[in-house]
């Protein structure tokens, strides 16, 4: 006879009420949408002054090595890195659909944060209407909550899929 | 094996490449075992992978799985990754320590060096069945290959015929990778670009000095590299292997305008809302900001301020290649100069802001040529004829020479074939 299976674990600590919880998903579903749709400019609103961006390998983080694809230690450094996409850098044309999972949530360190950890899948399309599976894996994030508002103090994106297809130009 | 009329150089300079040479399966079957298992030297990976006896890294060499490991005497050794019985693979994880390599399949197990240990029921079971009387294990030995190191570096040979590494790299070349590698190497992990175009046109892209600061748009926008910088560009006596170099802050501003103006490229457009990722501790004494050697057939090993790489060429049949940086420090490195190389690789590697555009322009070369016959690349700049190395930047005389190589160790030269 199969043991029921408790919602939480006792060492678990996130109580997080369903308020909060239905924030941060509308939150890390919105920042999906907005790269999808290539407003890039107000993703990066989303992000705290001093947050990070960076996107790592999953081989890297098993192997506890730190050297990341995108790596980005400020808010700022990510606008240069959007700012380069849309003046500067080549990259393939194409566009990207993000399908994401349900948030794993957890409380923060900090009252009003929270630790999230989303998978994802980021699909793209290219100007001859192919559209092939690009990357999956996870975002590491750690968010603030206050009043249905919501900033990324850090996001890490975790790359499964490590063999990056091409180039990633635009952020994941 | 008569290769085909329409897939040689019609110049003995090799001005003109073919772009089947892109796309024949043919050609690159016969690459495989000419080029990636002929008289060259490969890059396998650095002995900072392999720190104590029994570690192991699996590789790609071209298409073949290749372990290097260190031995239990602390020596490097490698051997291919299929077992001597039916062909499998020996070891199935990336990387791990190990004090022998058993085949799944029936056990079969190899020491460190690649020699055939232990079969399992050898003598039969019970007197009975076993292997022939005559079977000797030292018959059945892994594929071994030479391995040779400098500064940390190992190489691989398929061939017993190559010359000394030392010999193959050249003078000019081994100084550069001398001071590189001068210290030991630290690992801060690998970044893996498969672009679908043939590998060929990532090698002819490295030696390619033409085209840094035209499609680099960033590069030129915030004057890390620019052809009018004082640098140079540099082939080992055989023309296989070649370095780029360069140091900043050495154009005047007056040419460097003009000659970007007359290039229809702007300058300077762009400022920086952070721009700590330039900020650059200068290291080798050298005066040098970049260099990046291109290593025939499938390796270049990078210095670009700070950031330091090697970058290995692993084939997947005609269409594709990966890509596969290792990205590394120095032991010594504190952890502010660890930071610096970490955050300098924003402009390398799949997303990097110079490297995702050699990515893109490859896929483009490669779609494009697609069903091209009797057609061929232009490699004039700087100059056609003799392959020599030239006292200015703007040139592919290089890819000439990797071409001259090549068609070498394909048994393809034309007639009067420059070296």
């Amino acid at each position: 006879m199969p043991l029921a299976v408790k919602m939480q674990s006792p060492n678990s600590q996130s109580d997080v009420d369903a308020q909060t919880h239905f924030a941060v998903v509308k939150f890390v579903s919105r920042c999906a949408w907005l790269i999808d749709e290539n407003r890039l400019e107000e993703m990066l609103e989303m992000f705290a002054e001093s947050a990070t961006y960076q996107v790592l390998p999953l081989e890297n983080l098993q192997a506890g090595l730190p050297s990341a694809l995108m790596r980005c230690s400020s808010r700022n450094m990510l606008r240069d890195r959007i700012l380069g996409l849309r003046e500067a850098t080549v990259f393939n044309v194409h566009s990207d659909r993000h399908i994401l999972g349900w948030p794993q949530i957890d409380r923060g360190d900090v009252s009003g944060e929270y630790k999230v950890k989303t998978p994802f899948s980021c699909y793209q399309t290219d100007q001859e209407g192919v559209t092939a599976l690009f990357a999956v894996g996870f975002y590491d994030d750690i968010i603030r909550i206050n009043d249905d508002m919501g900033s990324f103090l850090s996001r890490t994106v975790i790359l499964d899929t490590y063999s990056v297809p091409s180039l990633i130009g635009v952020p994941l | 094996m008569q290769i085909q009329s329409e897939l040689s150089f019609p110049k003995s300079d090799y001005s003109r490449v073919p772009y089947e040479l892109y796309h024949d399966p043919e050609i690159y079957r016969r690459e495989q075992k000419q080029i990636f298992q002929g008289r060259t030297w490969l890059y396998a990976g650095l002995e900072s992978e392999i720190p104590k006896p029994g570690d192991y890294r699996t590789t790609f060499i071209g298409d073949t799985s290749v372990v290097f490991n260190r031995g239990r005497d602390g020596k490097v050794y490698a051997f291919v990754n299929r077992c001597s019985h039916k062909g499998a693979l020996v070891c199935r994880n990336k990387a791990g320590n190990a004090k022998m390599h058993t085949c799944i399949y029936h056990r079969w197990s190899f020491d460190l060096q690649g020699n055939l240990a232990t079969v399992a029921f050898q003598k039969g079971i019970e007197g009975k069945g076993g292997m022939p009387p005559e079977f000797s294990r030292k018959d059945h030995n892994l594929q071994k290959l030479q391995v040779a190191t400098l500064n940390g570096v190992v190489f691989v040979s398929f061939s017993d015929g190559v010359e000394p590494l030392k010999e193959y790299l050249g003078e000019f070349i081994v100084g550069h990778l001398e001071r590189v590698f001068r210290e030991p190497t630290k690992i801060l992990g690998y970044q893996r670009q498969r672009v679908k175009g043939n590998w060929k046109l990532y090698t002819d892209n490295l030696r390619d000095n033409y085209h840094g600061p035209l499609l680099h748009e960033f590069q030129r926008t915030f004057g890390v590299s620019r052809s009018t910088h004082d640098g140079g560009s540099k082939m080992d006596p055989r023309h296989r292997h070649h370095l780029t170099y360069s140091t900043e802050g050495t154009d005047r501003a007056e040419v460097t305008k003009q000659s970007f103006a007359e290039a229809g490229a702007s300058l300077d457009r762009l400022n920086l809302a952070d721009s700590s990722m330039l900020d650059f501790r200068p290291e080798a004494n050298d005066g040098l900001t970049l260099a990046i050697c291109s290593f025939f057939p499938n390796a270049a090993f990078q210095r670009m301020r700070n950031s330091l790489a090697t970058r290995q060429v692993r084939t997947r049949g005609p269409n594709e290649f990966e890509l596969f940086w290792t990205f590394f420090g120095y032991e010594s490195d504190s952890a502010e100069m660890t930071e610096r190389r970490l955050k300098q690789a924003n402009m390398v590697g799949p997303s990097g802001y110079v490297s995702m555009e050699d990515g893109e322009v490859i896929e483009n070369v490669q779609l494009a040529t697609e069903a091209t016959y009797g057609r061929y690349s232009v490699i004039e700049v700087g100059g056609n004829g003799p392959i020599e190395d030239k006292p200015f930047r703007v040139n592919d005389v290089a890819i000439r020479g990797f071409w001259s190589y090549y068609a070498e160790l394909m048994e393809m030269e034309p007639p009067n074939a420059v070296r």
